[in-house]
């Protein structure tokens, strides 16, 4: 076994999403990441990774994100990361804050400098249906709201 | 920004095509998946578990983490008291095989039916496994989580299908 992502490298994670920090979030994805967010189309690519964010982050921001668990498995030039956190996101044009809890599987690679780049990463929701941070349910609602 | 979705998609796609020439050879987990198919198929709870290590780690949506196999039993068990497989597949599959770790990605297409009557769920997802080989070569399911690509309100999510059932359970 040898040094995988650092916990510090999990925090970049966090701190990039909360301050919505595109380019930083994309920088710790490889070149042909595969990225799976819940329905949702996949997402190929770091440039297909940016749009996503950008378009993300045009909607919804993340107040918060707490870690709640974490078990990291370095095997050779792969690494194994689950969590589990609660987080928090607020639509930017209306509505009330939006919690959820989120369990992650993410696939760090090693790269020929040494450090790890992200190459699957896939999420899904604790909450019952029609609840938690989806993107398209959330947009459905402002949409709701907007129209009533 | 530029975004060039089709070019990053079709170059990913011609190194997953080229790559499944290759991995006829270099996808030991093939077989296992193709069991674990099978498995689903014929709701056989036994097989299912069979291919899970001891200490699995499942993700369903919309549901509890279920942590080691005696759990993964329990939850194979209450899903098919309300559904049996009608169709799966796995239209798309990549791996990468390093040690004794195997990451593999799979694209589903899966039709379920309730079992106590009702029409077809369908549903189009992708699942991330992380396969752990054992002591005799053989690999098992050590950490798997999936989601839907289908937008919220369809789908086979068993917690929406549920509700589903009991939407029409009350016209009886």
């Amino acid at each position: 076994m040898s040094d995988g992502p650092t916990e510090s490298l999990n925090q970049h994670v966090i701190k990039a999403s909360q301050s919505g920090d595109v380019k930083a979030l994309v920088s710790l994805f490889a070149d042909d990441a595969l990225f799976m967010p819940p329905n949702d189309t996949n997402v190929y690519g770091v440039e297909e990774i940016r749009s996503w964010w950008e378009d993300y982050f045009t909607s919804f921001s993340i107040v918060s994100n707490v870690l709640t668990e974490r078990d990291l498995t370095v095997a050779g030039s792969q690494a194994f990361e689950r969590t589990a956190f609660t987080g928090t996101i607020l639509p930017k044009k209306d509505g009330a804050k939006i919690p959820d809890e989120i369990r992650t599987l993410i696939v760090w690679k090693r790269q020929p400098g040494g450090n790890w780049k992200i190459s699957h990463l896939i999420w899904n929701s604790v909450k019952p249906v029609g609840a938690g941070t989806n993107r398209y349910m959330n947009l459905m609602m402002q949409k709701k709201g907007r129209s009533s | 920004m530029t975004l060039v979705p089709d070019e990053v998609y079709n170059r990913w796609l011609v190194q997953k095509i080229m790559g499944a020439e290759v991995s006829k050879k270099e996808d030991p987990i093939f077989p296992y998946r193709q069991e674990w198919m099978k498995a689903f198929k014929a709701g056989d709870i036994e097989a299912l578990v069979s291919l899970a290590t001891d200490d699995i780690v499942c993700m369903s949506p919309n549901d509890t983490t279920v942590y080691g196999k005696d759990e993964y039993r329990a939850w194979w068990e209450e899903y098919f008291q309300y559904f049996k497989s009608v169709a799966y597949s796995e239209p798309e599959r990549s791996v990468v095989i390093d040690g004794d770790y195997g990451t593999e990605h799979s694209g589903y297409m899966l039709a379920i039916a309730p079992a106590s009557g009702g029409g077809r769920i369908r549903d189009d997802g992708r699942i991330l496994t992380i396969w752990k080989r054992q002591q005799d070569n053989s690999w098992k399911m050590w950490q798997t989580i999936w989601n839907s690509t289908n937008p919220i309100g369809s789908g086979t999510n068993r917690y929406m299908s549920r509700m589903l059932q009991k939407k029409v359970k009350p016209k009886r």
